[in-house]
């Protein structure tokens, strides 16, 4: 077994005090700025990259990952316990971990998110370990086509997150396209609904947006309720999950993984799309579907575990073809250069003592992480005890810090108190919020996709029926309308025959 | 914490004590408190790892730090019109690229500030050409076989870049121009370009040394030509346009130091002075090498006589594309 003679390998490099120690450092570091929202991997790596030149390059990037799969676990503490999404990837634990601890469920609904995420690396550690460079060429069959026919079956599959009113949710699935079309056109560099302001030339923030319509929105409504004001008091049940929540969790871990990995190896899919996409199986398949947005532990479970996932495979593209799939990436990929390390298929060669020890210190930064956050349960749930006259301001100072921190610019505070206002009114209006971002984060990558790929065909629509997997991608996005359409087409009928 | 981080870090205090005591015997008082160096891009680019190379080094050469801070947003315009209306004490400095400065007056047609008369230029950093590369696969391992199959291929070549109006955009357009080609751009935003380069389903792009480096070791990408007046130190066997065959083709990224107009003179010479020693040290020589850029320094009215002239090339470039951002 020569792969795992690589893994003893990778456990001598990974196992040295100092790289524990770095290992440590990150994960730390990192679960820190998960928990702020705002402040991500991208800013503390990029302020951490001119102290790494002068330690060991393995080190560094050990440092460098722990920091970066850490925030995805702090992420989503704040997600679960007071509706502020930490991270990007976190805004799918607010549908249901924030219910959740609303019943008293916060412990189970924490605890789940760090086995669940447990899981997700550990089984991306050993995926990256025995599959690595053979799937990373998948990402290089991934076109603009190909990419468009895949969010298109996301777009058409967001009907599952429907609640309630289904024309509300299309309608909040169009708010979120619309609102993605903000900012400067890729292909003319013409800027769209931005008034001239030039702050609104590069869009509109995710976390700007999701903090607005999430955490402040749900300040906003809490407060108009003077029954809800101590919704949290003495209502603290289990802190850990019960033999129920762990049978109900365990498959939408499994699936959750799984499609966590596979948007890993993509690096044109940005963060929330594979928590997104968990979310939405996760529904589909449930026998209850109308318990999510409720307090579901699956809608905590598998997302968390796909949002893991999909942040640790992200790093098979990184080394072994040396693309980076987002701007944390390109950063780590940036220090690596500077220690003159050029990493692509060639780095497991050259440098297996960083290939293999960055691969077994991921899994040692899960473990730490875990270990970590398993203890820390007790006191997150405690910390709902605060009265919610000293919660809330609280909150808005920490929501206030993040985004500022996002481009130090003032004016994406005064976005966040807009969609915070926004937010409100649509949860007045119960139009649900989960369609909007989904719309949000696929509008302008489809946009760009479709584009993209109509120019490089020079206008041949024939481009996305013709590549096979975008085909693939069409018909089964034609097999989900049907499946949808069809218990509506049999209810008709019956009605007829009745 | 083991003994060798123990050692540098007794090492780095000692050297940091040592140099505040440097500056205080000195009868200059700039600079008396932490500096700003503002840059007008996100974390992680190219701009933002050179200024934290060089202002570690001057937070340690100087005494005081020099805090590097982002101001990303329409191409480099807000944090150089942040900059551009600072107080001129010396406390705020940027440090900008050929983007906002020598493109965007062109580029956008309302901007509320002129970059070439409003800053003062203290010193540039490095120049970091672009390199011309093509897909291993795609068969066109020189400038004269991309050209040729340029001319007989169906629809024209495509090419991709980092986004409209940037210099990976306007070096393929000045290189379609110069050699009678139809091509057709096909912009990214950033990075993402590569994917689409490595698969083979573009055929070339202008790209920053660094971000493709990995793939011209890896062979994957075949490096064509760079974009400067002279061959880039990191790629020393990749001949420049003008060898190739298009004589003036200068196309590249730089970047330097600048200040808010009105920025005292002595406070600008000290900067130029600290900057153009740094960039000298063999460590940062080093580091610079595997980033791609090479070194420039010199005085501030040589840099100013640069953007001059770089704000004439492109203004022409620019209107001969017909991009704008408005």
């Amino acid at each position: 077994m020569e792969v795992f003679q690589h893994l003893v390998f990778g456990f001598s490099v990974a196992l040295s005090v100092q790289n524990l120690l770095y290992c440590l450092a990150g994960c730390l570091l990192g679960t820190l700025i998960g928990v702020l929202p705002g402040i991500g991997p991208l800013a503390t790596i990029a302020m951490l990259t001119p102290i790494t030149f002068s330690i060991s390059p393995v080190g560094a990037l050990i440092m460098l990952a722990g920091i970066y799969y850490g925030a995805q676990y702090g992420g989503s503490t704040t997600a679960i316990l007071v509706n502020l999404p930490g991270e990007t990837s976190a805004v799918v634990t607010c549908l249901d971990g924030y219910q959740m601890a609303r019943q008293g469920r916060a412990g189970p609904a924490l605890a789940i998110a760090a086995i669940g995420s447990f899981f997700a690396g550990t089984v991306c550690t050993l995926i990256i370990a025995l599959f690595g460079p053979a799937i990373a060429e998948l990402a290089l069959e991934f076109g603009p086509a190909e990419y468009f026919s895949l969010m298109l079956m996301g777009l058409v599959a967001a009907a599952v997150l429907a609640q309630g009113d289904m024309v509300k949710s299309l309608a909040m699935v169009v708010m979120g396209l619309l609102l993605g079309t903000v900012g400067t056109d890729v292909n003319s560099g013409w800027r769209r609904f931005s008034f001239d302001i030039a702050e609104l030339a590069d869009g509109i923030g995710f976390v700007v947006l999701a903090v607005g319509v999430f955490a402040l929105g749900e300040i906003v409504a809490n407060l108009g309720d003077s029954k809800k004001g101590a919704v949290f008091v003495a209502k603290v049940g289990s802190l850990f999950p019960s033999r129920d929540d762990l049978k109900r969790s365990s498959g939408p871990i499994i699936r959750g993984t799984l499609l966590g990995a596979f948007f890993g190896v993509l690096p044109g899919t940005g963060p929330a799309i594979a928590s997104f996409s968990s979310y939405m199986l996760e529904k589909r398949i449930s026998k209850d579907p109308s318990r999510f947005g409720h307090g579901a532990i699956e809608g905590v479970a598998g997302p968390e575990s796909a949002n893991n996932a999909d942040a640790q495979c992200k790093f098979i593209p990184m080394l072994t073809l040396g693309i980076p799939a987002s701007g944390t990436m390109a950063l780590m990929l940036g220090a690596l250069m500077i220690h003159g390390i050029a990493p692509g298929p060639t780095v497991m060669t050259q440098r297996p003592d960083l290939f293999w020890g960055l691969i077994v210190s991921m899994w040692i930064g899960n473990l730490m992480l875990v270990i970590l956050n398993l203890p820390l349960v007790g006191l997150w749930t405690s910390l709902l005890k605060v009265p919610y006259r000293m919660l809330f301001p609280a909150i808005i100072v920490f929501s206030c810090i993040g985004i500022y921190s996002l481009s130090n610019n003032a004016f994406d505070l005064y976005l966040t108190a807009f969609f915070g206002i926004l937010g409100f009114l649509w949860m007045k209006f119960a139009c649900p919020p989960a369609p909007m971002l989904l719309g949000f984060v696929l509008g302008p990558m489809m946009e760009e996709n479709l584009r993209r790929a109509l120019l490089m065909s020079r206008g041949d629509p024939m481009v996305f029926l013709s590549e096979p997997i975008s085909l693939g991608f069409i018909i089964a996005t034609v097999l989900i309308v049907i499946a949808m359409m069809l218990p509506a087409l049999r209810k008709r009928r019956g009605d007829i025959t009745d | 914490m083991n003994n060798y981080l123990k050692h540098i870090a007794t090492l780095f205090t000692l050297i940091c004590g040592f140099l505040l005591t440097g500056t205080s015997v000195a009868s200059d008082v700039y600079p008396a408190q932490p500096v700003t160096v503002v840059v007008a891009f996100t974390a992680g680019g190219t701009t933002d790892l050179l200024t934290r190379m060089v202002s570690t080094r001057l937070s340690e050469q100087l005494g005081k730090t020099f805090v590097v801070e982002n101001k990303p947003g329409a191409g480099g315009n807000i944090g150089t019109e942040f900059v551009v209306r600072a107080r001129p004490d010396g406390y705020t400095l940027m440090v900008n690229s050929v983007g906002p400065i020598a493109v965007n007056p062109t580029l956008y047609k309302n901007l509320p500030y002129n970059p070439i008369t409003d800053l003062d230029p203290v010193v540039q950093i490095a120049d970091v050409p672009n390199v011309l590369v093509v897909p291993a696969g795609a068969n066109t391992p020189n400038l004269k076989e991309l050209i040729a199959k340029g001319k007989t291929k169906k629809g024209g070549l495509s090419y991709s870049s980092t986004g409209v109006g940037t210099s990976s955009h306007l070096s393929s357009f000045m290189l379609a121009q110069a050699a009678n080609l139809t091509a057709v751009h096909i912009p990214y935003k950033g990075a993402d370009a590569l994917n689409d380069l490595l698969a083979g389903r573009i055929d070339f792009m202008f790209a920053t040394i660094p971000s493709v480096m990995p793939h011209i070791q890896s062979g994957k990408l075949l490096p064509i030509a760079v974009s400067s007046a002279k061959r880039s130190r990191s790629l020393p066997d990749v001949p420049t346009m003008i060898e190739s065959g298009y004589p003036g083709f200068e196309a590249g990224s730089w970047f330097g130091f600048f200040a808010p107009r009105g920025t005292p003179r002595s406070i600008i010479d000290k900067l130029n002075k600290a900057v153009n020693d740094i960039i000298k040290e063999p460590t940062i020589d080093k580091q610079m090498v595997f980033a791609g850029a090479d070194p420039v320094g010199g005085s501030p009215e040589q840099f100013k006589n640069f953007i001059d002239s770089e704000f004439k090339k492109w203004q022409v470039v620019v209107r001969d594309s017909g991009a704008t951002a408005q």
